[in-house]
């Protein structure tokens, strides 16, 4: 019986964790979501605490190096200007694509994010 | 005005389309040269694949030119011509491809490149063979509007999302294993933290309109399995093999981001097909200053140092360095044979440091586990005393920090008298590290105006915002006279400090010689001078980049160098080990900075702050890289870095006849150390030959060998 929940329990958490790979933007987030819930389901309680120590662990060097790139785009003063660039060509080349008949809009929302990084 | 008639464009689309149907690739010499030709949308101020990729060419010592796209037309007489100067194409006896590689900063280079220009430049890639690598850029198909219409532009990808985060998994296929990103990690994730376009392969029957139809084999997904990283081959019908192979990339580069650092060789490599003039290595050299002398601490109540608290090695902690060093060695396989650098100064070693005639301190407990031990590490001089090498105040009643020299003969004694030292106590490799000389805190590069010691300016916020840099007339003549005169070829610079960042021969000043000094930067960790244990570390890292802003009513999230939150002595390492991944994969060979103090035995089990960030450095840097790391002593660093500036300064003419599969090289002077790869000889490094050759005014063949079953 005992082992039927624990099995139930950690098909849940593949679910969880098949979920997270499926889904695009904010991967990590959704990752640590699902080790919590695979750490909290897991039948050792040490076993546990080391799954959760290393998501923690993840996301914090995830954390700092989008730190550490923000700090080091900061030191780039050529940076604003070339992502202006990028904006610019990404708007270009969203009217070619509309003019073909493909979707721009992907482009734009590139060239909305590079314009944001321009500033 | 760059642009091209729509008459002189259809043409040449219909001789490519002719081409491609009608004529099998005919190589008449097979030629080309060891030369990239990187395409860019404009200068380095307006495209970031360019800033991202020059610096990672030059480093590696490559050879390239750049087309600006925005400006410049691209014409078939560019890409090959006779020994004469006038263009050919592939079939015609003693043309030569004037590129072994192209690179694309962006995918479709719009607006400045033509569907015209991109028939020239395909025809160039299958008439010679020649790859091609996109940097970034949307993975888009593209039709010619006007004749002779059709596909011009298409790399078989259809886009899928896009994401300032993904996960990104390495599935390069087996065929590829020994040919591409065989340095990588590829065991491990590769995470994507800042822009990037994903696509799906379509691997339908469209084609191009000369024919070909483009095959992908995805190198490196998304989580969600779309490709971020792809080969394209394009096929023809009737061939097995590609007529063209381009690498291309969605994900958005730029220097400063780590998943671009760690992709950036395989452009270069990819796009060469191994063969190239350059070379890169992964180096990692940690310096130990101010061994023998004590370090002042920090004081966490006080918030700055307490003169009453000191620190100096015991000779326990060197032999619990030796251990550590081991151990060190046996958990990270990339670091090899690795050995800390110390750098010494002798008078902390001496029985009478003001004695005419020095002797060895050899009972004192520190000076004897170093003599003991010094086979298991490196030493660099440091000056005898640790003097400051400043200019001296404009006037002699200036309130300085610091007391200055006013002779070359004084500096010069620092200089020498810590050589006496050195042979004193026997250490290893005297005569070739009395080229190298590590001044005290780099002094005498720089001029600090006498304000040096925070802790006597309370009223000034940076005590260094007064300083004159070395490039503005800050460095001391005396000092570099005295490094002339004792026979000091390279010095150590501070890569933190303005000016310093560059290695470089010091020319701007006179130091009386007929030869420069050599720069050799120095990277600063954060593991400051003052600390011996994590409480201590964690108390002045968060001080200086959070605390101090937030006392003086600043908002430490609206300054760069400040970070927002305090971070505890776990994360402190994760934030050293990316930082220092950042330097790595730059392939420069700048060694890291550290102080004595940092060996200090911390805990019953033997930790030191100085191991463990080379431990936080080496699991960051082994999740990604399976490269070895190159650990120089500071003298080879600076042979390496001439012999890199004589090779920057030459002509070197290189073709490779890949009937012969030789490749003839020459230049304008003899370049006694030309760093190769793919020839024949050499090391192997990451799966391929990596070579140092003589080259001079004469031409000479060498074999090349790709390694490709190694």
């Amino acid at each position: 019986m005992i082992q039927r929940i624990h099995s139930t329990k950690a098909a849940l958490a593949l679910l969880i964790v098949a979920m997270t790979v499926t889904t695009g933007a904010g991967a990590s987030e959704l990752a640590y979501a699902a080790t919590k819930e695979a750490a909290r389901l897991a039948p050792d309680k040490e076993k546990a605490n080391e799954i959760l120590q290393q998501a923690n662990d993840e996301r914090t060097r995830k954390k700092i190096r989008k730190e550490n790139d923000e700090k080091s785009k900061a030191w780039e003063p050529l940076y604003p200007q070339q992502a202006g660039s990028l904006a610019k060509r990404y708007r270009e080349t969203a009217a070619i694509v509309a003019r073909q008949g493909g979707d721009p809009q992907p482009l734009l929302d590139a060239a909305a994010y590079f314009e944001g990084q321009s500033k | 005005m760059k642009k091209n008639s729509n008459m002189k464009r259809s043409l040449l689309a219909s001789m490519t389309i002719w081409l491609a149907f009608a004529v099998p690739p005919a190589f008449a010499d097979n030629a080309v040269k060891l030369r990239i030709l990187v395409i860019t949308t404009g200068e380095i101020a307006e495209d970031l694949g360019l800033a991202y990729i020059k610096p990672v060419l030059e480093q590696m010592g490559v050879k390239y030119e750049v087309l600006n796209a925005g400006t410049q037309d691209l014409t078939a007489a560019m890409l090959a011509s006779t020994s004469a100067g006038t263009g050919c194409g592939a079939e015609d006896t003693g043309c030569v491809g004037s590129y072994n590689g192209i690179i694309l900063t962006d995918a479709d280079l719009i607006p400045g490149f033509t569907p015209a220009e991109w028939d020239i430049l395909h025809d160039y890639q299958k008439g010679f063979g020649v790859r091609q690598a996109v940097l970034s850029g949307w993975p888009g198909t593209y039709r010619d509007p006007v004749p002779p219409y059709g596909v011009y532009l298409d790399y078989g990808l259809v886009y899928s999302s896009s994401s300032t985060d993904y996960v990104a998994r390495w599935t390069v296929p087996g065929a590829y294993s020994k040919e591409v990103f065989e340095y990588v990690n590829r065991a491990n994730p590769l995470p994507i933290t800042d822009f990037a376009f994903a696509a799906n392969p379509r691997n339908d029957t469209s084609g191009l309109r000369d024919g070909s139809v483009p095959s992908v084999e995805p190198l490196l997904r998304t989580q969600n399995g779309e490709a971020l990283v792809s080969i394209v081959r394009y096929m023809m019908p009737s061939r097995t093999a590609p007529v063209r192979e381009v690498m291309i990339s969605t994900i958005t580069h730029a220097p400063f981001l780590v998943h671009s650092n760690v992709l950036a060789y395989e452009f270069v490599n990819w796009v060469t097909q191994g063969v190239f003039i350059g070379a890169r290595h992964v180096h990692m050299a940690a310096h130990s200053d101010d061994l023998f002398l004590a370090n002042n601490l920090w004081d966490p109540a006080l918030k700055r140092n307490n003169p009453a608290n000191t620190y100096r090695l015991k000779g326990d902690d060197i032999n619990n360095a030796v251990s550590k060093q081991t151990a060190f060695r046996a958990a990270h396989p990339a670091a090899g044979t690795f050995k800390l650098d110390f750098a010494f100064n002798g008078s902390g070693a001496v029985v009478d440091p003001e004695a005419v005639t020095l002797a060895a301190n050899l009972t004192e407990d520190l000076v004897a586990a170093v003599v003991a031990n010094k086979a298991h590490f490196r030493f660099i001089n440091h000056t005898y005393t640790h003097a400051d090498m400043h200019k001296a105040p404009g006037t002699a009643d200036a309130r300085c920090d610091y007391s200055a020299f006013t002779t070359v003969a004084a500096i010069q004694a620092e200089i020498t008298r810590n050589r006496q030292v050195w042979g004193l106590l026997g250490l290893p490799e005297e005569s070739q590290n009395n080229r190298v000389l590590v001044s005290g805190k780099h002094s005498g590069l720089k001029d600090p105006k006498c304000t040096e010691d925070a802790a006597l300016h309370p009223a000034m916020f940076n005590v260094q915002a007064d300083d004159v840099p070395f490039d503005e007339g800050g460095a001391n003549p005396l000092f570099l006279q005295a490094a002339a005169k004792a026979g000091v070829d390279y010095l150590a610079f501070d890569s933190s400090q303005r000016a310093q960042n560059v290695e470089r021969y010091i020319t701007q000043y006179d130091d009386g010689s007929q030869m420069d000094r050599l720069a050799l930067p120095r990277w600063p960790a954060n593991i400051f001078y003052n600390v011996t244990n994590p409480p201590q570390l964690e108390d002045e890292y968060n001080y200086l980049f959070h605390g101090r802003f937030v006392n003086t009513g600043q908002n430490p999230c609206e300054i760069p160098e400040a970070i927002c939150t305090p971070r505890n002595y776990a994360e402190i390492l994760v934030a050293e080990a990316d930082s220092t991944l950042r330097h790595m994969l730059t392939f420069n060979k700048w060694p890291h900075f550290f102080h004595q103090a940092n060996l200090a035995k911390y805990d019953e089990s033997g930790n030191t702050l100085q191991f463990d960030w080379l431990n936080a450095v080496f699991t960051e840097y082994e999740r990604l890289f399976n490269l070895p790391i190159k650990n120089y002593p500071y003298y080879l660093i600076g042979d390496y870095t001439q012999e890199s500036l004589n090779t920057q300064s030459a002509t070197i003419q290189a073709t490779w006849n890949r009937t012969a599969n030789r490749v003839t090289l020459s230049a304008d002077k003899a370049v006694p150390n030309l760093l190769v790869t793919g020839f024949s000889g050499g090391d192997l490094y990451g799966g391929q030959f990596i070579g140092r050759i003589t080259v001079n005014t004469n031409a000479t063949a060498f074999s090349v060998d790709r390694a490709l079953t190694q």
